[in-house]
């Protein structure tokens, strides 16, 4: 009997936590806390409410794996915080390609946002008040990424500069990357030429190519039997590099089921070389190459 | 004419209607040789062109589908694409593959003794 009982304690002991999208809202909070006591710290401004409901999400069935993107992209923030602290730069991580990211993942990530944090308010000396995780229920995934949308702008006001077009370009480059995986993969000859580029092209042109490139990889993803998500709510007026930066997120995440499905699992986005001298029109133009390469990716229904 | 007699003139004739048969015979002779000479002189000349012209075309024929070969070269392409986008990394990579792939190229080819890309 006694044996039984100390097997069944153990059986307790190793079995895995479920984690629950509640758990990973009650962990983003605590980093929101964290960030909070930053600004204080810092004496800066909070993030200006009308902002954060220009950028906040109502309708768009966000996935964890968008989620996951947007954890990457506050990873980023961090870096940036660390190298205006003169602190070296951490490289981010990249994960590799799934159909459905498991929750799990974006509670991992929430764990490394939490643990880079606490080693910047260590190396800067912070007295931080010991903040408690605070339990939620019937929380949704998009609840998490609003989170994320006011820890992600607080890092913008903490940084005094949001995200540049040289970030965006590294992040538009690495798309470009992904895109060739599946056309090599696919023995598919890329004989595209990006167009010429235009001048003055802005943030706003970006965005309409990033849409465009989020409906056809939704073509693509339901050629290929994947859950379709609808993103039009993100396409919005007076938009910043950051919110370009969003998008890219957004477009890398939804490349990352299309390469699962032809079992590029291993295949991991390559990480974000560091970039000078880019301005939205280089962006913008790279996107272009990019919705053209992805145009070749067309009628991939009779490939599979 | 009177005064010459028959038998001098059976000889005149004689001799004169000699030398005409006999010169006719030499300038046929002669006519049909230095043609046929000149005939085989061209067939020679011919046939040693056309050999020449088979060597030339054997090697040197192959240089423009070569050179054309290496404009169309996947790697050139990319690297003009990434050098016109000021993206010096990529053009980089490309531009090494493309490099190496011309340098195997004439070790395999050894009519070659020296290729140079112009503004690469």
């Amino acid at each position: 009997m006694k044996k039984i009982l100390i097997l069944f304690i153990l059986v307790i002991n190793i079995s895995a936590k479920d984690i629950t999208p509640d758990d990973v809202y009650g962990l983003s909070v605590l980093i929101q806390n964290h960030v909070n006591y930053l600004l204080k710290f810092y004496n800066v401004k909070p993030v200006d409410k009308s902002l954060l409901k220009h950028h906040k999400i109502l309708s768009t069935k966000i996935k964890p794996r968008n989620i996951w993107q947007k954890s990457y992209e506050i990873l980023v923030k961090i870096n940036m915080l660390r190298e205006s602290h003169n602190l070296p730069r951490i490289a981010p991580v990249g994960i590799e390609a799934s159909m459905n990211l498991n929750p799990d993942m974006v509670y991992e990530m929430n764990q490394r946002i939490l643990t880079e944090i606490k080693i910047f308010e260590i190396r800067k000396d912070m007295k931080v008040p010991n903040f408690e995780v605070k339990q939620f229920v019937n929380k949704l995934p998009i609840d998490n990424y609003n989170v994320f949308v006011d820890i992600s702008a607080s890092l913008d006001k903490l940084n005094k500069r949001a995200l540049t077009p040289n970030y965006v370009y590294a992040e538009t480059m690495r798309i470009y990357d992904d895109v060739t995986i599946i056309l090599d993969y696919l023995n598919i000859t890329d004989e595209t030429v990006p167009d010429s580029i235009i001048k003055d092209a802005t943030p706003t042109d970006t965005l309409h190519v990033c849409m465009k490139i989020l409906v056809l990889l939704g073509y693509i993803q339901k050629d290929l039997g994947i859950e379709v998500t609808d993103f039009s709510e993100f396409n919005k007026k007076n938009v910043n590099p950051s919110d370009i930066y969003t998008l890219t997120g957004l477009i890398i995440s939804e490349l990352q089921p299309i390469k699962a499905q032809f079992g590029l699992t291993h295949s991991v986005t390559p990480p974000a070389l560091a970039y000078a001298n880019k301005k939205p029109e280089n962006v913008e133009q790279l996107m272009r190459w990019i919705l053209k390469r992805l145009i070749l990716l067309k009628n991939l229904k009779k490939r599979v | 004419m009177k005064n010459i007699s028959l038998y001098n003139k059976i000889f005149f004739i004689f001799i004169f209607s000699s030398v005409l048969s006999i010169g006719g015979i030499f300038w046929y002779g002669f006519q049909s040789t230095s043609k046929s000479y000149i005939s085989s002189a061209y067939n020679m000349s011919y046939q040693y062109s056309a050999a020449l012209e088979a060597t030339i075309e054997d090697q040197l024929g192959h240089v423009p589908k070569d050179v054309m070969y290496a404009k169309n070269f996947y790697a050139l392409k990319k690297f003009l694409i990434w050098r016109s986008l000021g993206e010096e990394r990529k053009a980089k990579k490309w531009k090494t593959i493309f490099l190496d792939a011309v340098s195997d190229f004439l070790h395999t080819k050894q009519d070659y003794y020296q290729a140079r890309v112009i503004d690469l």
